[in-house]
C-alpha cells in the first residue's frame, strides 16, 4: 500500500519513538509488528511501501527476515534499524538488499530524512 | 541549476522590486490576512520556501498553515496567531518548524504583527516567515548538548538530577533506589577492539536501558560518563532484579568476542536523603561504593548498607589522616623475631608497621595496609620503614648493641619503580648500614606479574649483598615458576602448609618436598605463623630450622626487642 510504513521491532519503546517521529513528520499510515512472523504476515498482506526492520527480533536474530522479504518483493524498500552499529553488520545488511541502515539512537531529523530519501527511491 | 544559483539569477534580475529582492535574499515569505475583507495575500505568491497548499489557505485562515507547521509546534503556532488578549497593535515572535517539502521540516523565525482598528476590532494579521534552519538547528543542538549525552542521547547527570528530584517530589509515597551500572573491564574492550567499538557498545547499552525501563512505571535514567549509567526506579527488589536481568541478557547478545559482564550497585534512597536533599551524585557515589566494596567475580550486584557506609567512612578517615600520620611519626616499627628452633636463639627479625594514633590508639595493620595498597600510599610507608630500620641498625652499631638482620617488606607498587634500587641504596648508604643486615621480603604474588623486571631488581639487590626473601611461598599459582626464574635467597612459608592433624598426609608430603627442594636449591626456609610446640616439633623433624610466630615471640616495640636480645646474650 502506498505510503504505508511497517515498523518491526520487539521493543515497545523503539516502536513508540519511531511511530511518533514518523507521525510528527506527517506520515499517517503506520503499522507495527513485534516479531518476524507478524512482520512477514503484514508484509505479504499489506505490501507496505517502506519497512523499518530491527535486526534482532525474538524469532529472527540475523538477516534472514530481510532476505525473505527481498525474495518476496525484490523492489521492497527496507531500512534496517539496530542498536548494533558495527560496520560489518551494516555492510552485510546493505549487501543483502536493505536500502539503508539506521543505527540507534538516532536523531529524529536524520531518521526522517533517511526515510524520505528511501521512499523517494534515491 | 541548484538553489543558490537560482537565487543568484533572481537577485540579478532587474525586474524584481526591492521588496521582492529582500524577501528572496532573506528566505522570507509574508502572509497578510485582512479580517475585514477576508483576503489573504502571500509574498512571494508561491511561498516557495515552505510546503503549503495555496488553496487551503484561502478557505480558512484560522487554520492556515496547520498542515505546514510541524505537528509538535502546532500549539505554539496556535498561541501565536491567537488575537485574544491583544488590545492594541503589537508584534510577537517565535521559532517554529515548518515543512519545506513533505515530511521534511526546517526552523523558521515567525514574526506576527497584529493590527487593531480604532474600534478595538481585529483589522489584519501579518506573518513573516524567515528560514533560520542553520542557526536555529545549531542552537537546538547546543541546547541538547547541555541536557543530553551526545554519544548515547540519554539524559546527562544534570538532567538526571533534576528529573530524579521531580520524581521524588511528585511521588513522595513511593520508595526509590538508585541503580548504578557499568561494564566490567570496559577498558580492556576498548584496548582489544578500539574506542570506536567501545562507543558502539555504549550506544547499544543506552538503547537497551531505555527499552528495558520502558516497562517499568516511574523512573529516570542517564548516561553519566564512560561505561557508567544510572537509573532511579522503584526500590522493590523484584523490579530491580528484573531490570538487571534484562540489561545483562541484552549485553550477552552483543556480537563481540568479549565477556560483557555488568556490575550493579544499588543505593536505597531514604527519607532523610529526601529531607536533606542530598545531591543525586552523592547517591550514585554510594551505589558505586557498594560496588567497590562488595562486588567480586561471583557477586555482580551490591547493595549499599550501613556496614558499607561505616567501612567507607573509616577508609576515608584513614586516607585523610595518612599523610599527617607519616609526617608526625605515628607509624612505628615493631619487630617480630625469627628464631632458630634448635638453639632457641633469635637470628633476625621482620620489621612490621604499626600505626599508633594519638587519640585512637593502636590501629591494626588490617585496617590500613589494604587501603594503602589500594591507593599506592604503601610505597611511602615502605621507604619510611626502610629508613627507620636503617636508623635503628645504625644506632645499634654505634652503641655496640647486637645487630641481627632485619627484613623489610617491599610492596608490589614499589617493585616496578625505575628508581627503586637507587632509592634503596641512597637510604642504606645514608646510614652506612652493612648490607648483610638488611633483607627484603617480596610477596609471592608480585612474582606473577613481571618476572623479567623483577629478576633484574633481585639480581641487583643480591649483587649489592642484600638478601631477598620470597614471602607467602606457595600461596599463589606461580611459586614454582618464580623459583625457576628468579634469584631468591630465602623462602618464607606460611603455617597453612603445616598439617592440621597427624592424618593430614598431603600437607606432610608437600612440606617435606618443599624443604628438600629448598635444601637442594641452596635456599633457606623460614616458616611463619608457628603457634604451638607440636608445629615446631614437626617442622624440626622435617629439617626446618628458622621459625617466626607467636609460639616464640609476638611483634614487639624496638625497645622490647633490644631487651630480649640483650637477655639472650
Amino acid at each position: 500500500m502506498e505510503d504505508l510504513i511497517l515498523i518491526v521491532d520487539d521493543a515497545r519503546f523503539a516502536r513508540r519513538i519511531e511511530t511518533k517521529a514518523l507521525q510528527d513528520a506527517g506520515f499517517e499510515h503506520i503499522v507495527e509488528a513485534k516479531t518476524a512472523k507478524e512482520a512477514l504476515q503484514i508484509f505479504e498482506e499489506q505490501a507496505p511501501e517502506l519497512t523499518l526492520l530491527d535486526i534482532t527480533l525474538p524469532d529472527n536474530s540475523d538477516l534472514t527476515l530481510l532476505r525473505t522479504m527481498i525474495k518476496i518483493r525484490p523492489e521492497a524498500k527496507i531500512v534496517m534499524n539496530s542498536a548494533i552499529g558495527q560496520e560489518l553488520i551494516i555492510q552485510d545488511a546493505l549487501n543483502a538488499g536493505a536500502r539503508d541502515f539506521i543505527t540507534k539512537p538516532f536523531k529524529e531529523k536524520e531518521f526522517i530524512e533517511k526515510i524520505v530519501k528511501v521512499m523517494k527511491g534515491n | 541549476m541548484d538553489g543558490n544559483e537560482e537565487l543568484k539569477e533572481k537577485l540579478l534580475d532587474h525586474s524584481m522590486t526591492r521588496e521582492e529582492l529582500l524577501l528572496e535574499h532573506t528566505h522570507t515569505f509574508i502572509a497578510e490576512y485582512s479580517y475585514k475583507t477576508g483576503q489573504l495575500e502571500i509574498y512571494p505568491e508561491d511561498g516557495h520556501f515552505v510546503d503549503f497548499d495555496r488553496k487551503s489557505l484561502d478557505t480558512d485562515f484560522e487554520h492556515a498553515f496547520y498542515k505546514t507547521v510541524f505537528k509538535r509546534d502546532l500549539p505554539l503556532y496556535q498561541q501565536l496567531i491567537d488575537f485574544s488578549g491583544v488590545t492594541h497593535s503589537v508584534q510577537r515572535d517565535a521559532n517554529i518548524r515548518l515543512y519545506v517539502v513533505p515530511h521534511i521540516y526546517e526552523w523558521f523565525r515567525i514574526s506576527v504583527l497584529y493590527y487593531i482598528d480604532e474600534d478595538g476590532e481585529r483589522d489584519r494579521i501579518v506573518l513573516a516567515f524567515t528560514n533560520a534552519e542553520k542557526e536555529l538547528e545549531a542552537v537546538h543542538e547546543l541546547k541538547s548538548l547541555v541536557t543530553v549525552d551526545s554519544l548515547t542521547q540519554l539524559p546527562n547527570i544534570n538532567t538526571f538530577s533534576m528529573q530524579t528530584w521531580e520524581l521524588l517530589k511528585n511521588h513522595p509515597e513511593r520508595e526509590y533506589a538508585i541503580v548504578r551500572m557499568d561494564i566490567r573491564k570496559f577498558r580492556l574492550l576498548n584496548e582489544f577492539y578500539g574506542t570506536s567499538e567501545g562507543d558502539n557498545v555504549l550506544r547499544f547499552l543506552g538503547v537497551k536501558l531505555q527499552e528495558c525501563m520502558d516497562s517499568e512505571e516511574l523512573y529516570t535514567y542517564c548516561h553519566l560518563t564512560s561505561d557508567i549509567f544510572a537509573v532511579c526506579m522503584s526500590s522493590d527488589m523484584e523490579s530491580i532484579c528484573r531490570v538487571i536481568d534484562s540489561i545483562q541478557t541484552s549485553m550477552n547478545h552483543y556480537p563481540v568476542n568479549f565477556e560483557m559482564v555488568m556490575s550493579f550497585g544499588i543505593y536505597i534512597i531514604t527519607e532523610k536523603d529526601k529531607q536533606e536533599r542530598i545531591p543525586v551524585v552523592t547517591m550514585v557515589d554510594r551505589a558505586a561504593i557498594a560496588q567497590r566494596v562488595k562486588n567480586n567475580y561471583m557477586n555482580k550486584i551490591a547493595v549499599f548498607d550501613d556496614k558499607i557506609a561505616e567501612k567507607e567512612y573509616a577508609e576515608q578517615n584513614v586516607i585523610m589522616e595518612m599523610n599527617n600520620a607519616l609526617g608526625s611519626d605515628q607509624f612505628h616499627i615493631y619487630l617480630q623475631p625469627k628464631v632458630d628452633m634448635i638453639t632457641g636463639r633469635i637470628v633476625g627479625s621482620e620489621a612490621l608497621v604499626r600505626w599508633i594514633h594519638p587519640t585512637k590508639g593502636v590501629i591494626s595493620p588490617v585496617d590500613f595496609v589494604p587501603i594503602f595498597e589500594g591507593n599506592g600510599f604503601i610505597s611511602e610507608i615502605d621507604f619510611y620503614m626502610l629508613e627507620q630500620v636503617c636508623k635503628m641498625i645504625r644506632r645499634w652499631l654505634d652503641k655496640g648493641l647486637e645487630a641481627k638482620p632485619v627484613s623489610v617488606n617491599l610492596s608490589r607498587s614499589n617493585l616496578y619503580s625505575p628508581r627503586i634500587l637507587n632509592d634503596i641504596m641512597t637510604c642504606v648508604e645514608r646510614y652506612s648500614v652493612p648490607h648483610d643486615l638488611i633483607e627484603f621480603e617480596i610477596t609471592e604474588s608480585a612474582f606473577a606479574v613481571d618476572n623479567i623486571h623483577l629478576n633484574q631488581l633481585m639480581e641487583q639487590l643480591q649483587k649489592n649483598h642484600f638478601r631477598v626473601l620470597m614471602d607467602d611461598f606457595g600461596s599463589g599459582y606461580s611459586s614454582l615458576n618464580a623459583l625457576r626464574e628468579l634469584s631468591v635467597d630465602i623462602l618464607k612459608i606460611d603455617i597453612k602448609f603445616l598439617p592440621v592433624s597427624q592424618n593430614d598426609k598431603r600437607a606432610d608430603i608437600i612440606l617435606r618436598s618443599v624443604t628438600q627442594m629448598a635444601d637442594q636449591l641452596g635456599l633457606e626456609i623460614v616458616v611463619e605463623g608457628v603457634e604451638t610446640e607440636a608445629q615446631a616439633d614437626l617442622l624440626k623433624k622435617m629439617g626446618c630450622r628458622i621459625a617466626q610466630g607467636f609460639l616464640y615471640y609476638r611483634p614487639m616495640p624496638i625497645e622490647e626487642y633490644e631487651r630480649v636480645l640483650k637477655k639472650q646474650k
